[in-house]
C-alpha cells in the first residue's frame, strides 16, 4: 500500500506537469511558475501570483477602520469611501513547497488586503466555511499557522503537512477500489458506512488535521503495477483538491475532467 | 565509546552512564546573557542597568521573559508588551535555541552574550507572532512531531501523549530538567527514549514508511532492542565569512537573515549495521560544495609519532607533491594502516606492463591512484593492494576531501569523523534536531 509521500525528485516531476496542465487549460487565470532554488532536494518550489480573493466584511475590519477615522477624519469621512474598500479584492500569494521531513508538498499563503495591510488570522478565519474554521479554532497550533518560509525565512501561513500523507494513501486506495468497477461517475457525497460506495471521507483520527468532504473523484486511467509512477502525474491535482479550500485557492474543477 | 569490554553487560551499563553524562551536561549549558533594554523604550532617568542572566542552551528566549520583564518593568512605556530580542540590530527567531542561535551568530563567542531586548514595535514582517508562552510550546510540540516523523516514519509517538505527559515535558525543557523528560519518553510508543543504552547497530532500522512504522516498532519496544531510526532530523545553518580567519573576532557581524541560509534535511541512516554513519557523510550529502576539490592525503590524527614532513602540506595541498620528493627523496609516500588516503580513477590504459592480456588484468585491477603515485585497485571492502602486493588492511579509502568551514553543535567544534548517532543522542536539541551552525570561508 502506498503510503501517500512523494520523493523529492517526483515532487520535480509532478510540479512541470501540473503547471503545464493548469497553465495550458487555464489561460484565463493566474498562471504558476518554478522558482528555482538550489538549497531544495527538489530544486525548486511553485509559485502562484496576485490571485484575488473576494473581501469578506468582517466587524474586525469596520472596527479598524472607524478607529483611524477618529485620527484622519478627513481621510474617511466619506461613507463612499469605506463601502469601495470592503469590496475591492485581497490579493494571495501561494507557494507550493516541498516538505523534506514529511515528504510531501505543503502550501504556503500570504495576502493582503486592498488597503495594504496583511491578512491575518482572523481574516483567514472569518473567511473559511464552517467546518474549516471550526478544524482552526480546536487546532489552534497544528492545522493552519504562521510559520516561517523555509526560503524566504519571513512569516507567511501554512496548512501543516502531517495529515496530508495519509489523506493521499486513503485517496489511492478508494482510487484502487473504484478501478476495481471500472471508471467512476462523480458519486453523490453519502454518509460513512453506508455499503461498499463509501465516498473517501477521511476519518478523524490524530493523524489528520482536518475533514474534507470530496465532491468529485477523478476517475483513472487504466493503471500499471507501479502506483506511484501513475499517480505522479495527478499527485499535485489530487492534493490541491483537499487543500485548496482551506486556503481558499480556487480549483478550476475542469482540470480533473482533463486528466482522462 | 562501544562495546568493548569483556563483561559485555557492564559495558553496555558503562556506556548509558556515559552517555546520560554527556547528555546532562549538555541539557545544563547556558549562555549567559547580558540584556540591554532597547533605548526607544527607556522612558525613565536614570537608564535601567543591563540584565546578567543565565539562559538554556536548549531552551527558547521569550521563555525568559518572566525573569527579564520584571527588571525593566518600571522604566516601560504604557502599552502593551510583547517581548523581542535582537543582536547587533539583527531581531532573533524565537523559535531556534538560544545555544543555536548563540553558535550561528556569535562567530567567536561572546561572554557574556550582549543582547538588546524589545517589548514593543514588534517586526512582524521579519519575525513569526509570539503570543507567550503557548506559541514557543507549540512551535515545540510541532517540531518535536517532525522529528519524530522523520526518525521513524510516524508522530504517534508525540500525539499518543496524555495532555498531562505532553505538559510535563514541556516543563522539563523549560526548566532544563533532562530527568523528567527521559523519563516521559521513556514510556512513549514507538520510543523515543535517546538515553537507551542499546547502540544503534543493534537494532534494525526503522522504516521510516509510515503505514508499517508502528506495529514494526510496537514489537521491537516489546521485545527491548534498540531502534535505529530510518532518518536524523537535522536542521543546518550556514554562514558565509569573507575570509578564512585564524581569529574569528574579526568577521562583521550578521545583519540580515537573508545572509545566511539555513534549511532542514533529514539524513537517511544506512541500514546495514556496518556502516557508520560521520558528520562529514551528512554534510557531504547537504553541503557538497563547501567541501574543496583539492584534498591532502590526511594523517590519522591519533598518532601524532606518525605525523610525516607531508602533513604540513595540508595547509597547502597543490605543494604535497613537492613536499614528498624534496623531503624524501626517491621513496614514496606510503600511508600507514588507519588513514585516509585520496585516490583519484585512473583512466583506462594508464598501466604500463608489457603483455597485451597481462595489461588488461593490471588495468581491470589497477583502478586508482593517489597523488604520490601509489596505485591502488578496489577488491574486497578495506582490503587494498598496492602495486608492490603489500596488503593493508584497514585503510580507508575516502574521498577525503577538505571541509573549508567550521562545525559547530552545541558550542562543540566537532571532529567530522564523529559518528551520527552519537551526536544525535548527545547534542541534539530540545525538539530532538541536530542544529548543525557552519562558519564557511567558501562564497555563496
Amino acid at each position: 500500500m502506498w503510503d501517500g509521500t512523494l520523493s523529492a525528485a517526483d515532487f520535480q516531476y509532478a510540479s512541470k506537469e501540473f503547471m503545464k496542465l493548469w497553465n495550458h487549460e487555464e489561460c484565463n487565470m493566474n498562471q504558476w511558475s518554478w522558482e528555482e532554488r538550489p538549497e531544495s532536494s527538489a530544486q525548486g518550489y511553485l509559485i502562484l501570483e496576485g490571485v484575488s480573493l473576494p473581501e469578506i466584511e468582517t466587524p474586525l475590519m469596520h472596527e479598524s477602520l472607524s478607529m483611524e477615522t477618529d485620527d484622519k477624519e478627513e481621510l474617511f469621512s466619506d461613507d463612499a469611501t469605506l463601502t469601495d474598500l470592503t469590496s475591492q479584492p485581497s490579493r494571495c500569494t501561494y507557494h507550493v513547497i516541498y516538505n523534506e521531513s514529511y515528504n510531501v508538498p505543503t502550501i504556503y499563503f500570504r495576502g493582503y488586503h486592498s488597503d495594504g495591510s496583511p491578512i491575518n488570522w482572523l481574516d483567514i478565519h472569518m473567511s473559511l466555511p464552517s467546518h474549516l474554521a471550526q478544524q482552526m479554532d480546536q487546532n489552534r497550533w497544528t492545522f493552519l499557522t504562521q510559520e516561517e518560509h523555509p526560503y524566504l525565512h519571513r512569516p507567511w501561513f501554512m496548512l501543516h503537512p502531517c495529515g496530508t500523507s495519509s489523506i493521499m494513501s486513503l485517496m489511492s486506495t478508494e482510487r484502487l477500489k473504484q478501478k476495481s468497477r471500472g471508471y467512476a461517475t462523480p458519486p453523490e457525497p453519502r454518509k460513512r458506512g453506508e455499503g461498499e460506495d463509501k465516498q473517501a471521507v477521511p476519518s478523524r483520527s490524530s493523524d489528520l488535521e482536518f475533514d474534507t468532504k470530496l465532491e468529485f473523484i477523478p476517475s483513472i486511467r487504466e493503471a500499471p503495477t507501479n502506483q506511484v509512477g501513475n499517480y505522479r502525474d495527478q499527485y499535485l491535482l489530487t492534493w490541491l483538491s483537499f487543500v485548496g479550500p482551506a486556503v481558499r485557492l480556487p480549483v478550476p474543477l475542469d482540470l480533473f475532467k482533463s486528466l482522462n | 565509546m562501544g562495546n568493548e569490554d569483556e563483561d559485555g553487560k557492564t559495558g553496555e551499563e558503562d556506556f548509558a552512564v556515559r552517555a546520560f553524562e554527556a547528555r546532562k551536561h549538555v541539557w545544563m549549558g547556558a549562555i549567559p546573557l547580558l540584556v540591554h533594554l532597547h533605548e526607544s523604550e527607556v522612558t525613565s532617568l536614570p537608564a535601567p542597568t543591563p540584565l546578567l542572566i543565565l539562559a538554556p542552551r536548549n531552551g527558547y528566549l521569550p521563555l525568559l521573559a518572566d525573569s527579564i520583564k520584571p527588571h525593566f518593568q518600571s522604566t516601560l512605556p504604557p502599552g502593551s508588551d510583547t517581548i523581542w530580542f535582537d543582536y547587533e540590530g539583527l531581531p532573533l527567531k524565537w523559535h531556534i535555541p538560544t545555544g543555536v542561535l548563540f553558535d550561528l551568530l556569535c562567530a567567536e563567542p561572546e561572554r557574556p552574550w550582549n543582547l538588546t531586548v524589545h517589548f514593543r514595535a514588534y517586526p512582524f514582517d521579519l519575525l513569526s507572532p509570539c503570543e507567550g508562552e503557548d506559541s514557543v510550546k507549540w512551535n515545540f510540540v510541532n517540531a518535536l512531531k517532525e522529528a519524530s516523523y522523520v526518525m521513524f516514519g510516524s508522530t504517534k509517538s508525540v500525539m499518543n501523549l496524555s495532555q498531562t505527559e505532553q505538559s510535563d515535558l514541556w516543563k522539563s525543557v523549560v526548566k532544563g530538567d533532562l530527568e523528567s523528560y527521559d523519563h516521559i519518553f521513556s514510556r512513549s510508543k514507538p520510543g523515543m527514549n535517546l538515553n537507551s543504552n542499546a547502540p544503534w547497530n543493534t537494532g534494525r532500522s526503522a522504516s521510516h514508511r509510515p503505514s508499517s512504522a508502528d506495529s514494526e516498532l510496537e514489537n521491537k519496544r516489546t521485545r527491548g532492542e534498540g531502534v535505529r531510526p530510518g532518518r536524523l532530523p537535522m536542521r543546518f545553518y550556514i554562514r558565509s565569512v569573507k575570509e578564512k580567519f585564524d581569529d574569528f573576532c574579526d568577521s562583521s557581524p550578521v545583519d540580515s537573515w537573508d545572509q545566511l541560509v539555513y534549511m532542514t534535511r533529514p539524513i537517511d541512516v544506512p541500514k546495514d549495521k556496518e556502516t557508520v554513519l560521520t558528520l562529514r557523510d551528512a554534510l557531504m550529502k547537504v553541503v557538497p560544495h563547501l567541501f574543496s576539490s583539492k584534498s591532502p592525503i590526511v594523517n590519522n590524527e591519533s598518532d601524532e609519532s606518525r605525523r610525516s614532513p607531508e602533513s604540513s602540506a595540508e595547509s597547502d595541498p597543490a605543494k604535497l607533491g613537492e613536499v614528498s620528493d624534496q623531503d624524501t627523496g626517491n621513496e614514496k609516500l606510503e600511508p600507514e594502516v588507519g588513514d585516509i588516503v585520496v585516490v583519484a580513477p585512473l583512466p583506462c590504459g594508464a598501466d604500463e606492463t608489457g603483455d597485451s592480456h597481462e595489461a588488461l588484468e593490471e588495468e581491470s585491477r589497477m583502478n586508482a591512484q593517489d597523488p604520490c603515485g601509489n596505485l591502488y585497485e578496489f577488491g574486497d571492502e578495506d582490503k587494498l593492494l598496492t602495486t608492490t602486493g603489500g596488503l593493508w588492511e584497514g585503510l580507508k579509502v575516502q574521498s577525503a576531501k577538505q571541509f573549508e568551514g567550521v562545525v559547530r553543535i552545541q558550542g562543540i567544534e566537532l571532529n567530522l569523523d564523529i559518528p551520527l548517532d552519537w551526536v544525535a543522542r548527545n547534542l541534539c536539541g530540545p525538539e530532538m534536531f541536530i542544529h548543525l551552525c557552519i562558519c564557511t570561508w567558501v562564497s555563496r
